[in-house]
């Protein structure tokens, strides 16, 4: 009892040294990973202890000299690289691969120093690290360090083997740290032999002010690395896991964080190299906007991509193609078979092509090469073909580092191509098929039309976001003088294409000759019965006259009738009083007798 | 800083002590002060050389790294306490507060095979 009551004090006194009681807000570091310093939101606690956890090959230690390195760079603060494991040929040897070593700068800049035991060093009994402390105070003092980074340091510890000493070397070195106001890193080996490696990594992971766990996993064959900020003290952190990679500058983050704002907006359009898809897009497309060209094998995606990268080049601005498992020059070749010159501009240097595999590397490798490629090139045009090749893996990042991508080009105001390469699954199941459709701001997709033992290729404009656009499938094709989009036939309930669409145009223009024809003999037939009518309507009126002039005479020769009536009438009046006058005259008698 | 250390030295451990056939060995300990571990490994060390009859001669050298600092440097010490056995092709290395007089003795013996 008495015995663990004096190891508790004697650990609260080596904690206690060289703490400050004030209370400031913490400041951070950039890792020169930016990635990392997006997620943590500027990067390790300064004067602080990061623990990097990781399992062996996951780039602890490069992460580690990464920082040393950026602070030399970035801030020009020496840095002490204390190596447990390996030696320091081994360290300058294992970063001979990146695009930036140790050779050329000096020792009093980045000191890198061995502190293995030599091999048959005999420990006997209990032993702490004051020495290696003392050691690095006096570089410190000579070189003005103010990083420091401790490189397997579970090594020499779990030597100890007991808890408690472990544990009050781990606090001294902390508390070092802390007096010394140094930004310190210490790498500890993730996998757990024993129940202590798993208590030292908790316990390292409690003494610590920030976690940061470099992990990596299997998905079928694919191998996917992540980081992830396990804690952060006094300060906010993206605590998912995200992808990372390590390239040609060492380890890289992919902070799987999209601001989707902050976008620049362009009005001006920008000629898809393909006329008549220009005025069916109203126009072309928008700077700046990302485009998604989907379809089958075969329909011509890449040459609507070369398309708009030569239209791009020729205008005078940049264009980056980026192209998977197809070779630059076998593009090229392709593309100039349907008169679309790239090598003129890539000869101009306008227009950067790149080939990547797709299988063997990462999407976010990949992501990382094309991100170098922007940055070096500046294009204002960014095609990546197909942009499918990230999805196809079993990678489990590969939607989002499409995203990254599409964000990546956004933000820099480049108008973005993506090609995806869709089955022979038609309509709206394709919608699904891709994520990266609903962040494209234009869809076209371009599917195969089989009909009468024939292959078309039909054009759709999907969506096309802020622009007005047909809403007509047109044909795509494909000459040697270039792409053209073609109308379609549609009618009888049906889209023609190809020779089926030429057939039913000449079929049609026969009829209409024949039609014309018809029309023009009927056009005779009525003009003929028009002037029969006519001659028969003059006959009938001609007849009519005739019969109104006959009624005329008959009317007046009734009246002349009738008025020699009347003067018979009124000579028989006359008559008859003559016959009162002689009221027996014979001649009298016989008229009345005759009516 | 040194002279003071050195000066310790002598006070803490039996001066050069020349066997009868002249053969000495040398050693050096690596202390940080007067830290718990420090002070055990310097009285450990001491009844060692005291108590074991095959060591011809000896002589000790204390090193102070928190008060010597560069000499931590340039000797590259990394923990405290070490004791270091000069022989002319090799040296032996022994870390800890030598509280393992058995592993201690054996380096001592083996010390004393140095020609």
């Amino acid at each position: 009892m008495r015995k663990s009551a004096k190891r508790v004090s004697e650990l609260r006194r080596v904690r206690n040294r060289g703490r400050t009681p004030k209370h400031q807000p913490i400041r951070k570091k950039p890792t020169g990973i930016a990635g990392f310093d997006q997620i943590t939101d500027g990067g390790l606690p300064v004067s602080r202890l990061t623990a990097v956890i990781g399992g062996p090959g996951m780039g602890k230690s490069l992460f580690a000299l990464q920082f040393l390195l950026n602070g030399l760079r970035t801030a020009g603060e020496p840095g002490l690289f204390v190596t447990f494991e390996e030696p320091v040929d081994r360290v300058r040897a294992n970063v001979a691969g990146l695009d930036w070593s140790f050779d050329s700068i000096p020792e009093n800049q980045l000191a890198l120093i061995d502190a293995r035991l030599p091999a048959d060093t005999v420990q006997a009994g209990a032993f702490d690290v004051s020495g290696l402390l003392a050691a690095l105070t006096a570089r410190k003092a000579a070189m003005g360090a103010c990083n420091v980074v401790f490189d397997g340091i579970d090594l020499l510890i779990s030597s100890l083997n007991d808890e408690y000493l472990e544990r009050r070397e781990l606090a001294r070195i902390d508390d070092w740290i802390r007096a010394e106001g140094m930004t310190a890193i210490l790498t500890v080996k993730s996998y757990s032999m024993s129940d202590r490696d798993q208590k030292r990594a908790d316990l390292i992971q409690y003494l610590t002010d920030c976690v940061v766990r470099l992990e990596g996993k299997l998905f079928d064959a694919n191998f996917s690395r992540t980081l992830r900020v396990v804690k952060y003290r006094g300060s906010n952190f993206a605590p998912d896991a995200v992808p990372m990679a390590i390239g040609h500058s060492g380890i890289e983050v992919v902070p799987n964080q999209i601001s989707r704002d902050n976008y620049p907006v362009f009005l001006e359009r920008i000629s898809s190299g393909v006329p008549r898809l220009d005025a069916i897009l109203d126009g072309g497309f928008t700077r700046g906007s990302s485009i998604l060209l989907s379809g089958a094998p075969g329909t011509a995606k890449t040459s609507l991509a070369a398309s708009l990268a030569a239209a791009g080049c020729g205008r005078g601005q940049k264009a980056a193609f980026v192209s998977f498992d197809e070779s630059d020059v076998q593009i090229i070749a392709n593309m100039k078979s349907i008169g679309i010159d790239l090598r003129r501009h890539v000869a101009s240097g306008r227009l950067a092509m790149m080939s990547l595999r797709s299988n063997g590397h990462s999407p976010e490798e990949c992501f990382l090469k094309i991100c170098d490629l922007v940055r070096r090139h500046k294009p204002d045009i960014l095609i990546v073909d197909p942009l499918s090749a990230f999805m196809e893996t079993a990678y489990p990042f590969a939607a989002i580092i499409a995203e990254s991508l599409v964000d990546l080009a956004k933000s820099k105001g480049i108008t973005f191509l993506g090609t995806s390469l869709l089955g022979q699954a038609a309509g709206e199941v394709e919608a699904s098929a891709i994520h990266v459709s609903t962040i494209a701001d234009t869809w076209i997709h371009v599917s195969y039309v089989v009909q009468n033992g024939e292959r078309n290729r039909a054009l759709t404009i999907v969506k096309s976001r802020g622009t007005g656009h047909s809403n007509q499938v047109r044909e795509l094709a494909l000459t040697g003088k270039g792409i053209d989009l073609v109308d379609v036939y549609v009618g009888d309930g049906k889209v023609l294409l190809g020779s089926a669409r030429l057939e039913k145009q000449q079929l049609e223009t026969r009829d209409e000759r024949l039609e014309e024809v018809q029309r023009a003999h009927r056009k005779f037939e009525f003009g003929r019965g028009i002037a029969e009518l006519q001659a028969r309507a003059q006959a009938i009126v001609q007849e009519l006259a005739s019969k109104r002039r006959e009624a005329q005479l008959e009317e007046s020769a009734e009246k002349v009738r009738s008025v020699a009536r009347r003067e018979a009438i009124t000579q028989r009046g006359l008559s008859r009083r003559l016959a009162d006058d002689s009221r027996f005259h014979p001649r009298h008698k016989k008229q009345r007798a005759g009516r | 800083m040194s002279v003071k250390a050195s000066k310790r030295a002598r006070a803490v451990v039996s001066p050069a002590n020349s066997g009868a056939d002249g053969r000495e060995i040398c050693l050096k300990l690596y202390i940080a002060s007067t830290t718990p571990n420090s002070e055990r490994a310097k009285t450990n060390l001491d009844a060692a050389l005291r108590d074991f009859s095959v060591v011809p001669g000896y002589r000790v050298e204390l090193i102070d790294v928190l008060a010597d600092a560069k000499r931590a440097v340039t000797d590259n010490v990394i923990v405290t306490p070490t004791l270091v056995a000069i022989g002319p092709k090799r040296h032996l290395v022994m870390i800890g507060d030598l509280s393992d007089s058995d592993k201690l003795h054996g380096l001592l013996k083996a010390a004393a095979t140095f020609s």
